[in-house]
């Protein structure tokens, strides 16, 4: 055997340090994340649950990696001079009983203690899971999720069904209530995500899932398919709205109403443009004839705030260039580009920008 | 042997030996050493020429191309890997438009796990399990060869596919109804499925002939529990690649059928569902994982115990976790569906199930550290590695408890923060203890030693860009970040942490250009191994570096757990092998105690033709339903081509029982029962 | 190398052996751990997808018939004599019994393929109709694919043995032949439960 000098064992000692001190660095990281898509910024009671269970497992998770650490590099750093130099690097066969039955209590009292871990954890985790399955209220306000590549469909179920509000990737709910999801799919499977609210559920062509929350906190928070759906999954995107009830109502008596019929010549011949053009093929205006389902609902458009899924705000002029070419947009999107002269497409966005 | 019958036997090898000499049996002792070595040399090695190379059965040559293969499928997984990352470095960049992006992130996981991770197990394992057990060859080598031949095939259809702009794009999971008929018309998902039939038939028919070796071959005195725990390891996967990936084929072919026939296994419309490809996905995919972590933990087995300088400690705790982690890894697929609306008590019971793996992996770890603490730990480049898969094991297996948790994945599935979680548990898990591999291990494969600075900075690059690149991923997972977008928008705000996670992943890509340099220039220019250059213990340290076509000149005899170790001046070996013909000892199940002897196959080519029949196969299937019954022709032929009797190969086995008298036969069948 | 003191000498032991003691039974036993795996696999779908539905089979899907079926059924189980004797002349290494009894295994067996076209018509469904079709075609077509392979493979080993090639590995082949052969009959009648009773009180 080549003899491996014990130079080498001695050198080099700041080299797992160094390492050591970067997982440290690391960590200070993942502090005082806040965002409007974010699962650490708690908006509600179901979010707030699942961010008390994820810190407690962060700051235990935490402790068990320093001590382990810590006690990985005593044991690589520990000299045994003395046996050393008597033995050099020949292999160490001689039995040791004393030692090992020590050591066997010390990983035996390990092993324990990562039980009793797994156990508190799983403890958590089992009444957060209970408290976010056990608000089944029937009289919940209910809204039926159907994903779409790349768009979310949104269908208030309220009584009567005549007067059901049909909107797209803006999602209303008032404060303080719980509010209940039916989610579901026509194509692929899509995730429904909100962060701040709670954590995602699958919307999967055959099955109804179910998903609750309710947001405390008034404000605007993004939710993004979290479930890969093709071509523009980066591009699904939808906003939850939650705002005092008085508002929300407010808001959904508005939805409610047929779209507005249009006031000028301009949003006349925009009309006219719209529904003497393939749109109406896909898209669904309320009071008018277009009544296609398989894209999103335009009755009030205007009212919303982005358009094309969460990717672009909703200005005239992002409307303007969604409308003529959305392949440059949202390359692959199902919506094909609309040839449309510039009075066409003037009137157009101006009969788009009353419906609100 | 006239040179017109020689040029005759197309697909055979034909035997150029001195005909006469066959008639006379030649045993081990009964020859000079050096002429038995030629002679031994003779029976067990390659032909010579491309053909030879071709023909081989030696687990040697195909554990050596199987090794490179997967590495270098490794590295053009790697260049995925980076393209991607140079698209995510900034919001909205137009590096790649989705459409590639998406072939890229699809053929990045499945190149990395189908092609990199779980051949590259198995091919250490080709190469140094018949060594590690002390016999000649692993057990059918042809089929072995076979399986080396299918994998290559698959992978290449993939990547042409891929170049032709026809690479798989619904990523390695490959859900349908995405995949299904509807949602992904043309050839890319029937590229992807055929994929999977190469590398399962492949992975299956080594996993088999590991596991034969492991149990018949081994040398006299290795009994079980003497085993290495590396042997162990690759025992077990074995076993888990027999169990788990048969539903992954199963599930392959159902999405074929469903894309090519018009079945509706997947069709939610004629009372399929889409959740059943999860299930079976997953009941495969979850074992796959531990698939490759298994291996890795038999890697850091053995450079744990070399370079702590003694036993390991807790063998029996460190041989029950891995089973009982391949037992539990059966039962927790469902954690990757808990976003799937399951009722809230199945899936507490598959978070039970999932944290419960990390009682058997925290043994391990903590029988290491105890290794470690009552050892003289060496820093060779090895075990510098083996400790950065430590640190990063951990990292990932917490992490792996967050996960675990049914309601805090909620959040975090499917999210950045999962990405960092895996990447956590599969580069610090499988790539670190397989880099630790291949320091530890070149000296052997190739007779010359790794440059040791040269391999400390290769550590030192890729430990720090692998954290750099996915540590930042938890908290873009937290801040919201979905896994497999092609792009973000700026007001997101992850802007920064990915360019953090792409400028790391640069100087990982340096840490592997450091290995490539090292081992090229190494392997001519490096100091000369000799045969145990570490002082370690296991039988592949007991032979040349690198080992001769047979072996070993006489199969050792184990007198310890510690093989090498414990071996005394006067240690016994077994003799009266023939060694004309290629003959292995068959030991009992056990103990190991010598039972009989088996004649192995001899090199040939019909593993690769019945691997071109299979391939020819499998690729009309990605056009046609009816490739399938076409394809049976040849394969027929090619399989009673490999199994019929070859004159050649008689000269070695027991006479003919037509020739035996009625008392020698009873005698000889009374013997065999 | 210096000669150990003691040496281990394997020259006489034996050089075939059967049942577990070779090599080839433990490739077999892996294969048939592999292919258990594939069809339970398949029973598994079975019944997820009988629970996703409300009535099995789904209607207007008729349920199969029974007749051929049964008889094709009892066909196969009793082909478990011939191979057990071929077994049994093998393990004594007795040529001319071996190969009597494979010839009527093989008869058995081809007669068997034969009658299972006639299964597949007693289905009454098509593949491509449901999902209940395609899970039921696929169980059948799988548990075929093995038994014409197990009797493509029987025939070829034979052949080998007619040839005169008598070295006795082929003989323990015979018996890991057998062993196969066992498998696809036992597996069998899971298959035809599942496929054939099942829909009857599912």
């Amino acid at each position: 055997m080549r003899a491996v000098g014990s130079k080498l064992r001695k050198r080099g000692w700041w080299q797992p340090a160094l390492t050591f001190s970067f997982f440290i660095l690391e960590l200070a990281f993942l502090s005082g994340c806040r965002g409007a898509q974010s699962a650490l910024d708690p908006a509600g009671p179901q979010a707030a649950r699942i961010g008390r269970l994820w810190w407690l497992m962060f700051y235990v998770c935490s402790a068990v990696f320093l001590a382990v650490s810590i006690a990985l590099l005593i044991a690589i750093f520990r000299e045994r001079k003395g046996r050393e130099k008597k033995k050099g690097d020949e292999p160490d066969t001689s039995p040791e009983p004393k030692r090992e039955r020590l050591m066997t209590r010390i990983v035996a009292g390990a092993v324990g203690l990562t039980v009793v871990i797994l156990f508190v954890f799983l403890i958590t985790d089992f009444f957060t899971g209970r408290a976010l399955y056990s608000h089944a209220d029937p009289q919940a306000l209910t809204i039926k999720i159907t994903g779409q590549q790349w768009w979310w469909d949104v269908e208030y179920e309220t009584e009567p069904a005549s007067s059901i509000v049909h909107t797209a990737n803006e999602i209303h709910i008032p404060t303080g209530q719980l509010v209940k999801f039916r989610l579901t799919s026509t194509d692929v499977i899509h995730s429904f995500w909100v962060p701040n609210l709670n954590g995602k559920k699958d919307l999967i062509p055959g099955h109804e899932i179910t998903l609750t929350f309710q947001a405390d906190r008034a404000g605007e928070y993004r939710g993004q398919c979290a479930e890969f759906c093709g071509y523009q999954h980066a591009h699904m995107a939808f906003t939850v709205v939650a705002e005092a009830p008085e508002k929300f109502y407010e808001w959904m008596n508005r939805q409610r109403a047929p779209s507005v019929e249009p006031t000028n010549d301009a949003e006349r011949r925009g009309q006219q443009v719209f529904l003497s053009s393939p749109c109406i093929m896909c898209h669904s205006i309320r009071g008018t004839i277009a009544g296609g389902r398989i894209a999103p609902d335009l009755t009030h458009l205007a009212s919303r705030k982005s358009i094309a899924a969460g990717t672009l705000p909703n200005t005239r002029g992002h409307l303007a260039g969604w409308i003529t070419n959305s392949q440059e947009i949202k390359p692959g999107n199902h919506m094909p580009p609309v040839p449309l002269g510039p009075e066409d497409l003037q009137a157009l966005l101006a009969y788009l920008e009353s419906l609100k | 042997m006239k040179p017109e019958e020689q040029s005759a036997g197309v697909i055979e090898e034909e035997e150029t030996a001195e005909a006469p000499e066959a008639e006379r049996e030649v045993r081990e002792g009964d020859l000079p050493e050096d002429e038995e070595r030629r002679l031994l040399d003779k029976t067990w090695g390659d032909k010579p020429g491309f053909r030879g190379w071709l023909a081989s059965t030696n687990h040697k040559s195909i554990g050596k191309r199987f090794i490179i293969t997967a590495f270098i499928f490794f590295l053009l997984g790697g260049i995925l890997a980076v393209l991607m990352r140079i698209q995510l470095a900034r919001p909205e960049n137009t590096f790649l438009g989705p459409d590639l992006y998406n072939q890229i992130f699809t053929m990045h996981g499945t190149t990395m796990m189908f092609l990199f991770a779980v051949p590259v197990m198995e091919a250490f394992a080709i190469y140094l399990v018949p060594l590690m057990v002390g016999t000649r060859n692993i057990a059918f080598p042809r089929m072995v060869a076979f399986s080396y031949w299918i994998y290559l095939a698959g992978g290449v259809m993939l990547f042409v596919f891929f170049i032709l702009n026809t690479g798989p794009d619904v990523g390695w999971f490959n859900y349908v109804p995405l995949s299904g008929p509807e949602f992904s018309p043309g050839k890319r998902i029937n590229v992807w499925t055929q994929l999977v039939n190469f590398t399962e038939v492949s992975a299956l028919g080594v996993a088999v002939a590991i596991i034969t070796t492991i149990f018949k071959q081994r040398a006299p005195g290795l009994s079980l529990h003497r085993l290495p725990v590396f042997v162990w390891a690759m025992l077990v996967m074995s076993f888990m690649v027999v169990f788990a990936m048969p539903a992954v084929t199963m599930s392959s072919v159902l999405l074929t059928l469903d894309r090519l026939v018009g079945t509706h296994f997947f069709n939610p419309a004629e009372g399929g569902d889409p959740l059943l490809w999860q299930h079976l996905f997953w009941f495969f995919g979850h074992p796959e994982v531990y698939i490759i972590l298994i291996p890795a933990l038999g890697y850091i087995a053995s450079i744990i115990q070399t370079f702590s300088r003694r036993k390991v400690f807790g063998y029996t705790a460190l041989v029950l976790s891995m089973l009982s982690i391949g037992f539990i890894s059966f039962g927790l697929w469902v954690h990757h569906m808990f976003t799937t609306g399951l009722p809230q008590l199945g899936s507490s019971f598959f978070s039970a199930a999932s944290m419960m793996i990390a009682i058997p992996s925290g043994t391990q770890i903590f029988c290491w550290i105890a290794t470690l603490w009552s050892g003289r730990p060496l820093f060779r480049s090895p075990l510098l590695f083996a400790i950065g898969f430590f640190f990063t094991f951990i990292m990932g297996g917490l992490s792996g408890v967050m996960v675990a948790s049914a309601s805090a994945d909620l959040q975090l599935h499917d999210t950045f923060f999962v990405v960092a979680h895996f990447h956590y548990v599969l580069i610090g898990g499988a790539v670190f203890p397989l880099f630790a591999a291949f320091h530890y291990w070149f000296p052997k494969f190739t007779g010359r030693m790794l440059n040791e600075g040269l391999g400390k900075l290769t550590f030192w690059l890729m430990f720090t860009g692998f954290n750099l690149t996915f540590f930042p991923m938890h908290q873009l997972g937290l801040e919201g970040m979905p896994r497999r977008v092609y792009t973000y928008l700026p007001e997101m705000g992850w802007g920064n942490l990915n360019l953090l996670a792409t400028t790391g992943g640069v100087v990982l890509t340096l840490g592997v250009l450091t290995f490539i340099v090292n081992a090229l220039s190494s392997r001519r220019r490096g100091a000369r191994a000799g045969d145990n250059p570490w002082g370690a213990d296991t039988l592949d340290w007991g032979t040349t570096s690198p080992p001769p076509s047979y072996n070993f000149l006489r199969l050792p005899v184990v007198q310890g757990r510690e093989a090498l170790w414990a071996r005394t001046e006067d240690a016994p070996f077994v003799e009266g092998l023939r060694s004309d013909c290629r003959e292995v000892l068959i030991t009992k199940t056990l103990d190991a105690e010598p039972d009989n002897k088996m004649v192995l196959p001899s090199p040939s080519l019909w593993p690769l033709v019945m691997a071109l029949a299979v391939t020819a196969t499998l690729i009309g299937v990605i056009f046609t339903p009816w490739a399938l019954p076409a394809g049976m022709i040849p394969a027929a032929i090619a399989l009673i081509g490999w199994g019929w009797p070859k004159r050649r190969d008689e000269r070695c086995e027991r006479k003919r029982v037509e020739e035996m008298s009625s008392e020698e036969r009873r005698k000889e069948a009374a013997r065999a029962q | 190398m210096k000669k150990g003191s003691a040496t281990i000498d394997v020259t006489g032991l034996p050089e075939f052996a059967f049942g577990n003691r070779g090599l080839m039974w433990w490739g077999v036993v892996g294969f048939l751990a592999i292919e258990t795996t594939m069809l339970v696999t398949c029973f598994a779908s079975y019944f997820y997808l009988r629970d996703r539905a409300t009535d099995w089979p789904p209607p207007p899907t008729l349920l199969p018939d029974l007749l051929i079926p049964t008889v094709n059924l009892g066909l196969l189980l009793l082909s478990v004599v011939p191979i057990h004797l071929v077994s049994r002349a093998a393990r004594r290494l007795d040529k001319r019994r071996a190969l009597i009894w494979m010839t009527v295994g093989i008869t058995m067996g081809i007669a068997f393929v034969a009658i299972r076209a006639l299964e597949f018509r007693a289905l009454n469904v098509s593949w491509d109709t449901n999902a209940y079709g395609s899970i039921v075609w696929l169980i059948i077509g799988v548990h075929t694919f093995h038994l014409a392979s197990e009797v493509v493979e029987t025939i070829v080993i034979t052949l080998i043995l007619a040839k005169g090639h008598t070295e006795p590995k082929y003989f323990v082949d015979l018996t890991d032949n057998a062993l196969y052969w066992y498998f696809i009959v036992a597996i069998w009648i899971p298959c035809y439960v599942i496929v054939f009773l099942a829909p009857r009180f599912l």
